[in-house]
């Protein structure tokens, strides 16, 4: 059962170190990394699809100069120039646009890639970190506040936060259902999960599941895995649109499965699910729409 | 210790006593009796669907392992190398260049042909081109084939890569990938398993038909040449029968390092070199040493399963230096 405490547990993981002086902006993102931006940006390049996501959704798509090449949405920025990203990012790609700050997230090729260039060349950067859910909230903020755009941001991260309220308002006094949540899978064995701690694991909890897989070792299981887990639904996240859950249904040994027998196997759409980003707060509603459906019936 | 009817008892124990275990092995450990009542039994309640299907897998990571091993002992005499392994002449290379697009592309026909055949394609047909470019250029000797198929895997390689670059987004899991080069053993059944068996039955007997002259070509490919071989031809016919069992072994079990290796050479210290015993031994060894670690893979961190390939080459490597020191003290 989702609880009101729950959501203050979210509520209360936004702490940011924001020195307002004068008219600098001294900030820390999550890295440590200290950030003085004399003014609000305005011209920005964002590389990571979330990271895009998040400008735009703060309310700066127009200061956005340029994008990294892996970007897929919104269309609104897709005619923006790329800096690079299947083969890498060119440092001289993002300098060539002068841009007053790259946003990039922590652990991806773009930060391994331009942040320290970049920041020893005097370019103001923005890491985001983030984890599980409530650190996407945290860097949404920390993102509004280094845009100059506090008060935007912090009414998408509201409007992030009352969509979970919805949802749990939805589900409210339903039992929890346990989920086996596949995020790849090779061929017809070796399907991949996710490990606690990860966003999509809040993303599971905060739409009334229970993740079935509490990895400690490799997040790969077999089917085997899968029936002593007995998950109650069976959430496949796929790239392939052809994927139906007939063609997961049939795979070699599941029958066994009681989701599967059960018909509660659902297929949504990766790229979807899986950027941690404004539309998270979407994807839990679909993906407690998934695990609830009949709370969902209208 | 010369083969015999001894040794061929004690590979096929081995054999059927690694798919035993194999099978034994999972999520829940399953004693003997209740494996074979649920493969005689025709009740799909599930713990028997899934013990069939622990069953038919633990036979397809023993035909992944037969492939291999014979491929290894095929490769090694061709190319009178003890290094040579089943992955040489780009097979590997091309089997995850066809792995590579059957997972990160999401074309509804890839998905209707599926990982396997992608798989095949691209590890047989990396091997039959290094052969063209050899008959092409007319490279008859083992080494000059050797530098044509060094030089393909390099560019395959790089293709693969560049793909990879090119098609990952957050659509994709190169998480999937990933794991399938470290030894992505499918699933066959039914119908896919009858033909995978019957198939690695046919590289069976096409490379026990290759043996004699095999032995052959130990003693030098200029004696074997004077002794009536025609070396360019032959070497072509073997690597072919040899490159049709490697890719079988990547398309159903990934890219499973070292197996193809270590398991002929073992062999061989066991009885010998000549190579009909030695093609013989070594697949049903192959295959139950395979079946073992496939039990191992999906019961040490259950439910975790650890990619096969990874435990091949940790336990394997251990293994064969072990083998190794023993045998040169």
């Amino acid at each position: 059962m989702l609880t009101r405490r729950h959501l203050f547990a979210i509520g209360a993981a936004f702490a940011a170190d924001l020195l307002l002086s004068g008219r600098v902006l001294a900030l820390e993102d999550a890295t440590g990394n200290t950030l003085n931006l004399p003014a609000p940006p305005r011209r920005i390049v964002a590389l990571n699809p979330a990271m895009v996501e998040s400008v735009v959704a703060i309310g700066a798509l127009d200061r956005i100069v340029g994008i990294g090449g892996k970007v897929l949405y919104p269309e609104s920025v897709l005619h923006l120039p790329s800096v690079g990203g299947a083969f890498g990012f060119s440092v001289e790609a993002v300098l060539a646009l002068d841009p007053d700050l790259v946003v990039m997230a922590v652990g991806t090729d773009a930060a391994a890639q331009l942040a320290r260039p970049l920041s020893e060349m005097g370019v103001p950067i923005f890491l985001a970190t983030y984890t599980d859910f409530a650190s996407i909230l945290a860097y949404m903020r920390l993102l509004g506040a280094a845009l100059g755009l506090s008060d935007r941001a912090e009414r998408l991260v509201s409007s992030m936060q009352a969509t979970i309220s919805d949802v749990a308002e939805t589900l409210k006094d339903r039992p929890r259902r346990g989920v086996y949540l596949e995020t790849g899978a090779a061929g017809n064995a070796a399907f991949q999960t996710v490990r606690a701690g990860h966003y999509a694991d809040d993303g599971i909890r905060l739409a009334g599941g229970r993740n079935v897989f509490t990895l400690r070792g490799p997040r790969q299981v077999t089917v085997e895995g899968i029936a002593e887990a007995d998950p109650d639904v069976i959430v496949v996240l796929a790239s392939d649109p052809a994927l139906t859950p007939e063609i997961v249904a049939a795979r070699p040994g599941w029958s066994a499965l009681r989701a599967v027998r059960e018909s509660k196997v659902v297929v949504l759409p990766r790229g979807f699910m899986l950027i941690p980003g404004p539309r998270q707060a979407e994807a839990v509603r679909i993906l407690a729409r998934a695990i609830h459906p009949e709370a969902f019936a209208r | 210790m010369k083969p015999g009817a001894l040794t061929i008892s004690l590979a096929v124990a081995l054999a059927l006593g690694g798919m035993l275990v194999g099978a034994m092995l999972g999520v829940t450990s399953t004693d003997p009796l209740r494996l074979l009542s649920a493969i005689a039994s025709s009740d799909p309640s599930s713990n028997d669907v899934l013990l069939a299907w622990r069953v038919q897998r633990v036979v397809g990571a023993f035909l992944v392992g037969a492939c291999l091993a014979m491929a290894g002992v095929i490769y090694q005499g061709a190319f009178r190398n003890p290094l040579a392994e089943p992955f040489l002449l780009g097979s590997s290379a091309g089997g995850a260049l066809g792995a590579v697009f059957a997972i990160l592309l999401p074309w509804p026909w890839l998905s209707a042909v599926g990982l396997p055949v992608m798989a095949f394609v691209g590890a047989w047909g990396a091997t039959l081109l290094v052969l063209g470019i050899s008959r092409a250029a007319r490279i008859e000797d083992a080494a000059g084939m050797l530098l044509v198929g060094i030089a393909l895997a390099a560019l395959l390689g790089a293709l693969r890569s560049a793909v990879t670059l090119v098609l990952a987004d957050e659509s994709v899991s190169l998480r999937a990938l990933v794991s399938w080069t470290l030894g992505g053993l499918q699933s066959p059944t039914g119908t896919t398993l009858w033909t995978f068996a019957a198939l690695t039955a046919l590289c069976l007997v096409a490379s026990l038909a290759l043996a004699r002259k095999l032995d052959i070509l130990g003693f030098g490919e200029a004696t074997a040449a004077t002794m009536g071989v025609d070396v360019g031809r032959f070497l072509t016919l073997a690597l072919t029968v040899a490159a049709f069992a490697t890719g079988l072994a990547v398309a159903w079990g990934g890219v499973l390092a070292f197996v193809g290796l270590i398991v002929p050479h073992a062999v061989r210290w066991w009885i010998g070199e000549r190579h009909a015993p030695l093609l013989l031994h070594s697949a049903l060894v192959g295959g139950g040493f395979l079946a073992v670690f496939d039990g191992i893979s999906r019961s040490v961190l259950a439910p975790s399963e650890i990619p096969l390939g990874l435990l091949t080459s940790l336990i394997g490597a251990p293994f064969f230096l072990l083998l190794l020191v023993r045998r040169y003290r």
